[in-house]
C-alpha cells in the first residue's frame, strides 16, 4: 500500500513541476522542459521503485550485528 | 486549465535539427568580402566548397589568405615579444584605432621592423656591455697574477741561492724577471702572453691540448670568475679568466687558434700596471655609460611593446576574421567575367530572414549598384545536421555529438541525454553530501556565467565552465540519489524515520528496542518483519555497517543497473521508431525495430520481469541458473530455477521468439533493399534498351525541318533522338530541304548539287551498296560549284565544335590516324577553331568524275575520269588515270597546285572508307574497336566538304549519335572513369600503330 502512496507523490510532483513549468517558464516552446521534467521523474520514481522493492523480501538479514 | 497541463510535446526543441535549406549567392565580386564578413557574423550559413579540385595555392584568394598568414605570424611574434618583457595584453574589444586591413599590414610590418631594430641594437648593446664586463675581470684577474707573479720574483730574488722556486709561477730565468713593471717585455724578448676567459667546463681540455700543442712550453694561469653572461649567447656561463704564457711566434699562433677552437675570448691586456689601471678606469666607465644606455634602450623597447599590447588582442581578431573571410571566398565560384562570386550554402530555414537582413545591410554599407543575389537551390544532396542550441543545451548536445552525429532530421539523442546523462552520473556517485558540495560549485559557475563567460579562462576551468549545465543537473540528481543510497558523505540519515526492521528476540519483534545495535546484548537478531512495510524512500539505515551490508547492496545494484539498462535500451530502440515513422521507413520498422524489440525483451525483458518478480514474492531462486537452464534445458525448469507455474513453456516460446529475431533482423532488410537495387537497376537498362531497339534506324533530322517531318517518323512511340540521327546543312545557317532519307539535296554558298550518305547498319541505307565490301560508310555527291574553288583547298573530312576532353596530343594523334585511312597528304589541324582532320577530296575520294553540264552519268554510274580538271593527270594515250594512281597522283601537292574546281563543270565523287562505323560510332583499327562517343563529346561525326582556304562549306553532314546528344547519360559532362581508363589503353595501342606505320 505504501508503495502506491509513494508513487503518488512521485505523481504529484510531476503535476507540480509541470505547473510551474507552464506557470513560469517564459520559454516559446515548453516541450523540451516538459520532456526533461518528465524524463527525470520518471527516472527517479524509477529508481525509488527498485530500492523499494528491492527491500520488501530481502534474503539477507542485518542480523549478523555490527 | 488545458493550458495549465499543456506539454507543449507538439513541438520540442532540439528533438530534430533544423530544416535546412541549400541556397546559391550571386555576390557581386567588388562587395564580396564585406558581404561574407557580414554573413560571418551571423554564423548560419555553411559554404559548400566550390573548388574542392583546386588545391589551396590554385584558389582566387590564396594571396589573401597568405598575407593574413604573414600578418598572423608577426601578431605571433609581438605576442612573444610582449610575454617575454612580462607585459599584460590588454583586453579590449576594440582597439584605440580602426586600421583597415592593408593599414594594418603597414602598420605590423611597420612595427616588426621596428621592434627588430630594437631587439637588435638592444642586443648589440647587451654584447658589448657583456664583452666589457669580461675585460674587467680579465683585467682584475690577470693583473693579480702578474702582482702576485711580482711579488713572489721579489722575493725569490732575495733568497734565491739557496732555495728552489717551488712556485711554478716564479720565473726561472734571471734575465725574465721584472725588477719593476713594463721591462718584462724588454727583457724576457719573445717571452709573450694571451689573457681571456673561457667557460668552466671546457678549461682542462683547453689546457691539455694547449700543453700538447707547445710540448708543454707554455704556461697557464686561471682563476674562477663565477657566472658570467657569455657575449656569443647572451646565456649565464660559469667561467675563467686565463693567462697562458709562451714563448715564440709559432706559439703563439697555436695558441689563437686552439683558444679559438675552445671558444675562449680574449681581450687585451696591457702588461704595464699603470696603463692597466687606466684601462680599468675606461672600461669602468664605459661600462656605466652603457649600463645607461641599455636602460633607456629597454625602456623604449618597453614603450613599443606596450603600445603594441595594447591593441594586439584586437588586431588577432582582426586578421582571424580577414583569414576566416578568404578562406571562404575560397569556397566560392567565380563567374567568368570575373564580376560575380558564386556561392552555395546551407542555411536553416528558419534563420533565412536573419541572413536575407545581413545582405540587405552589407548592401547598403558597401552601397554597390548591384546587390547580392539569394535564390534557393534544389538539391538531392543530404543536408547538414545542424541543431539550435543554446547555453543550457549547448554542452549535452556536444557530449551526444562525441558518440556521433544524427543524420539531417533523425531524432535527437540529446533531448533524453539531458535528463539521463545526469542521472547515470548521479546512481554512480549518490551522496547527498557531495552532491550538496558538488550543487554549490555549479551554483557558482551558473550564477558567475556572464561574468566568467568574458575570461579567458584555463583548460580545466574553461571545461568545468563549458558543462556547468552538465555538473548542475548532475548535483541535483546526486542529491536525490544520495537520499536514496541513504549516504550523507557515507553516513546513513533517518530522514524518513526509524529503520525498518525490529529487533527480534526470540521470534518476537520487539517494537520497544529502539536502538538496534544493543539488539544483540539483549540476546535477539535484527531482522526485518515479514509483510510490514519496509523503509519509505531509499535503502534502511539499519544496512550501514552490518556484516550483511555489502552483499544485499551489491545484489541490488546490479539488479538495479540491469533494470535501467535494459529500459534504456528500449527508449533507444523506441527513438528508431520514431525516425522510421517520420521517414516513412516501413521496411526498417518491420524488419528491423519488431525483431529487435522482441529480442530485447525476450531475454532481457524476460530478466527483468524476472528480477521484479522475485523481489515482490521473495523467492529465494537463482536468477542467473534460470537464464543459464533457459538455453540449457529449455523446455524444464529444476528446483532451483522455479519461479512460477507455467515458467517452462514461457521460457520456450521466448527462446523460440528470440532466436527467430536473430535472422528477421539481420537477413530480410538488406535482402529487401538489394532486390529493390536491382529492380530500378532492370527498369533503366530496360529503359536504355528500349532506346535502342526503337532508334536503330536513320532518323534523319535537320534542324530546321524537323517540325515538318514530325509526323513523318511515322510510329507513335518513337523515340525523337535516335542512335543515329543525321542532319544535314550546307553552309552553317543555311539548311538543305527533304533529308528524310540517304539521299539530299544541296544548295550551299559554293556548291549545289544531290548528295547520298549510305551508313552500313542503317535500315534507311541500301544494303546491297555493301554487299561483298569491307567499306562501312559510302558518300556519294554530284555537284556543281558557284564558284571557282583551288583544288588543294577543298577537303573532306571531320570538324569539331566542342571542347576538348582530351590532351591536344590525342586528339590530334586520333585524327591523324584517321585521316591517313583516306590518304596520305592530311590536312589537320588540333588548334584552330574549330580543329579539323581533312584531306583534299581530290587525294581522298575513291573516285571523281569530271563532266560538261548535261554529259553528266547517274551518280553511281560514273566511272573515274578527272581529265576536265586535271589535264596532267592522264595516263597513257590519253586515258583517264584508275582511281588509284589518280589519288597517288594528286597526293603530291605540287601536281594540284594550280588545279580548280570551275563552275563549268559537274562534279561525281565517290568516297567511302573502313575505319570508322557512323552507326556505332567505333573506330575499328584491326581487331581493334574504340569507341568515339567519348572522344566526340558531344559533337557529331560529320562529313564535310569544305574549302579550308576560304572556310565556306560545300556541304556538311552531321552523324549524331544517341551518347553524344545526351553526354548526361553517359555520365554527365563527358567521360567517365571506365571509359577514361579504356582510352588510356587505347592511347598506348594507337601510338604504336601510328609509329609503326
Amino acid at each position: 500500500m505504501s508503495y502506491w502512496i509513494g508513487t503518488l507523490c512521485f505523481v504529484a510532483v510531476q503535476i507540480i513541476v509541470t505547473l510551474c513549468i507552464n506557470l513560469f517558464s517564459k520559454r516559446s516552446s515548453k516541450g523540451l522542459p516538459h520532456i526533461l521534467a518528465i524524463t527525470s521523474v520518471v527516472q527517479c520514481w524509477f529508481m525509488w521503485t527498485i530500492v523499494y522493492l528491492a527491500h520488501k523480501n530481502p534474503l539477507v538479514q542485518p542480523a549478523g550485528g555490527h | 486549465m488545458a493550458r495549465l497541463f499543456d506539454l507543449g510535446l507538439s513541438n520540442v526543441e532540439l528533438w530534430r535539427s533544423e530544416e535546412m535549406q541549400l541556397v546559391q549567392l550571386m555576390v557581386p565580386a567588388e562587395s564580396a568580402h564585406d558581404t561574407i564578413g557580414a554573413l560571418g557574423d551571423v554564423g548560419l550559413l555553411q559554404f559548400k566548397d566550390l573548388n574542392a579540385e583546386k588545391s589551396a595555392f590554385q584558389r582566387t584568394y590564396a594571396n589573401q589568405v597568405k598575407r593574413s598568414d604573414e600578418m598572423a605570424r608577426k601578431i605571433r611574434f609581438f605576442h612573444d615579444q610582449v610575454e617575454k618583457a612580462g607585459l599584460a595584453l590588454g583586453i579590449r574589444p576594440l582597439p584605440d584605432k580602426v586600421y583597415d586591413m592593408d593599414e594594418l599590414e603597414a602598420k605590423l610590418e611597420e612595427l616588426e621592423a621596428e621592434m627588430l631594430e630594437v631587439n637588435g641594437n638592444s642586443e648589440r648593446l647587451m654584447r658589448s656591455y657583456s664583452e666589457l664586463v669580461e675585460l674587467q675581470l680579465v683585467l682584475e684577474k690577470a693583473g693579480s697574477f702578474f702582482d702576485q707573479a711580482r711579488m713572489d720574483a721579489q722575493s725569490e730574488n732575495l733568497d734565491r741561492s739557496y732555495s728552489v722556486p717551488e712556485d711554478m709561477g716564479a720565473p726561472l730565468l734571471e734575465s725574465a724577471l721584472p725588477v719593476s713593471g713594463g721591462q718584462v717585455e724588454n727583457k724576457a724578448g719573445r717571452l709573450g702572453f694571451v689573457a681571456g676567459l673561457i667557460s668552466q667546463d671546457k678549461i682542462n681540455g683547453f689546457e691539455r691540448l694547449l700543453f700538447r700543442a707547445t710540448r708543454g712550453n707554455m704556461f697557464l694561469r686561471r682563476s674562477a670568475v663565477g657566472s658570467v653572461k657569455d657575449p656569443a649567447t647572451g646565456e649565464l656561463v660559469e667561467k675563467m679568466v686565463f693567462v697562458v704564457f709562451y714563448a715564440g711566434e709559432r706559439a703563439r699562433q697555436k695558441i689563437l687558434k686552439i683558444c679559438e677552437a675552445y671558444g675562449a675570448n680574449r681581450y687585451p691586456f696591457p702588461e704595464d700596471p699603470s696603463r692597466q689601471r687606466q684601462m680599468h678606469g675606461e672600461v669602468t666607465t664605459r661600462l656605466r655609460e652603457l649600463h645607461h644606455t641599455i636602460e633607456t634602450g629597454d625602456r623604449h623597447r618597453e614603450g613599443v611593446l606596450q603600445q603594441i599590447a595594447f591593441n594586439l588582442d584586437a588586431w588577432a581578431g582582426q586578421v582571424r576574421r580577414e583569414k576566416a573571410i578568404y578562406h571562404t571566398l575560397n569556397k566560392l565560384s567565380m563567374d567568368t567575367s570575373k564580376k560575380v562570386l558564386v556561392a552555395e550554402a546551407w542555411v536553416p530555414v528558419g534563420a533565412k530572414p536573419r541572413v536575407v537582413e545581413a545582405l540587405r545591410q552589407s548592401a547598403e554599407a558597401s552601397s554597390t549598384r548591384v546587390s547580392t543575389v539569394l535564390q534557393p537551390l534544389v538539391t538531392g544532396d543530404q543536408p547538414p545536421t545542424y541543431y539550435r542550441t543554446d547555453n543550457f543545451t549547448y554542452s549535452f548536445q556536444a557530449i551526444v555529438e562525441a558518440y556521433g552525429v544524427a543524420r539531417y532530421r533523425e531524432v535527437n539523442p540529446a533531448v533524453y541525454t539531458i535528463a539521463t546523462f545526469p542521472f547515470l552520473f548521479a546512481v554512480m556517485f549518490g551522496d547527498f553530501g557531495h552532491g550538496l558540495l558538488m550543487l554549490a560549485f555549479a551554483v557558482y559557475l551558473v550564477a558567475n556565467e556572464r561574468k566568467l563567460l568574458r575570461q579567458q579562462l584555463d583548460e580545466i576551468f574553461g571545461m568545468l565552465f563549458g558543462g556547468r549545465y552538465v555538473i548542475l543537473l548532475m548535483s541535483i540528481f546526486s542529491i536525490f540519489t544520495g537520499i536514496i543510497y541513504n549516504e550523507f558523505f557515507s553516513i546513513p540519515m533517518s530522514l524518513f524515520g526509524r529503520s525498518a526492521a525490529r529487533c527480534v528476540i526470540d521470534g518476537v519483534p520487539r517494537q520497544e528496542v529502539t536502538d538496534l545495535r544493543s539488539c544483540p546484548e539483549l540476546g535477539g537478531t535484527v531482522s526485518f518483519v515479514r509483510g510490514a512495510p519496509p523503509y519509505p524512500f531509499g535503502v534502511d539505515p539499519v544496512w550501514h555497517g552490518t556484516k550483511a551490508e555489502l552483499p544485499f547492496l551489491n545484489s541490488m545494484k546490479m539488479k538495479m543497473s540491469i533494470l535501467l539498462g535494459v529500459v534504456h535500451m528500449n527508449l533507444g530502440i523506441m527513438m528508431s521508431l520514431y525516425n522510421n515513422n517520420y521517414f516513412k521507413d516501413r521496411l526498417s520498422t518491420l524488419c528491423e525495430f519488431v525483431p529487435q524489440v522482441i529480442f530485447l525483451n525476450a531475454l532481457f525483458g524476460y530478466l527483468c520481469i524476472a528480477i521484479v518478480y522475485k523481489w515482490i514474492t521473495g523467492a529465494t531462486t537463482d536468477l542467473y541458473h534460470v537464464m543459464i537452464y533457459m538455453f540449457l534445458a529449455p523446455g524444464t525448469v529444476d528446483e532451483a530455477g522455479h519461479l512460477f507455474s507455467g515458467q517452462a513453456a514461457l521460457q520456450v516460446v521466448l527462446l523460440l521468439v528470440a532466436f527467430v529475431a536473430v535472422p528477421w533482423m539481420l537477413l530480410p532488410k538488406p535482402l529487401i533493399l538489394k532486390k529493390r537495387h536491382e529492380a530500378t537497376l532492370r527498369a533503366r537498362s530496360a529503359y536504355d534498351s528500349v532506346d535502342d531497339e526503337e532508334s536503330r534506324g536513320l532518323v534523319a533530322h535537320g534542324a530546321s525541318t524537323s517540325a515538318g517531318h514530325g509526323g513523318g517518323h511515322g510510329h507513335g512511340d518513337h523515340f525523337d533522338f535516335g542512335e543515329v540521327s543525321i542532319e544535314g546543312h550546307s553552309g552553317l545557317d543555311r539548311h538543305v530541304n527533304g533529308i528524310n532519307t540517304f539521299a539530299m539535296e544541296i544548295d550551299s554558298d559554293i556548291a549545289v548539287g544531290r548528295i547520298e550518305v549510305h551508313v552500313r547498319g542503317l535500315k534507311s541505307s541500301q544494303p546491297e551498296r555493301f554487299a561483298g565490301k569491307k567499306r562501312v560508310s559510302i558518300v556519294g555527291a554530284q555537284v556543281r560549284f558557284k564558284k571557282p574553288v583551288a583544288a588543294a583547298d577543298l577537303c573532306i573530312g571531320q570538324e569539331m565544335f566542342s571542347e576538348l576532353t582530351v590532351p591536344v596530343w590525342l586528339s590530334e594523334a586520333l585524327l591523324t590516324l584517321a585521316a591517313k585511312t583516306l590518304s596520305s597528304t592530311t590536312r589537320v589541324s588540333a588548334r584552330s577553331e574549330p580543329r579539323y582532320f581533312m584531306n583534299p577530296v581530290l587525294a581522298a575520294c575513291q573516285l571523281i568524275n569530271v563532266a560538261r553540264p548535261g554529259e553528266e552519268p547517274g551518280m553511281w554510274e560514273a566511272a573515274e575520269d578527272a581529265r576536265l580538271m586535271l589535264p596532267g593527270a592522264a595516263g597513257a594515250g590519253g586515258a583517264p588515270l584508275g582511281a588509284d594512281e589518280r589519288r597517288k597522283w594528286c597526293d603530291v601537292p605540287a601536281n594540284i597546285a594550280g588545279a580548280v574546281f570551275s563552275p563549268d563543270y559537274v562534279y561525281t565523287f565517290h568516297c567511302w572508307q573502313h575505319y570508322v562505323n557512323l552507326s556505332s560510332y567505333e573506330l575499328a583499327i584491326g581487331p581493334l574497336r574504340v569507341d568515339c562517343a567519348p572522344v566526340m563529346h558531344r559533337s557529331p561525326m560529320q562529313i564535310t566538304v569544305k574549302d579550308v582556304g576560304t572556310g565556306a562549306y560545300a556541304f556538311s553532314v552531321m552523324l549524331w549519335h544517341e551518347r553524344a546528344l545526351y553526354g548526361a547519360r553517359a555520365g554527365a559532362g563527358g567521360i567517365d572513369a571506365g571509359k577514361a581508363a579504356a582510352l588510356g589503353r587505347l592511347v598506348n595501342g594507337v601510338r604504336g600503330l601510328l609509329s609503326r606505320s
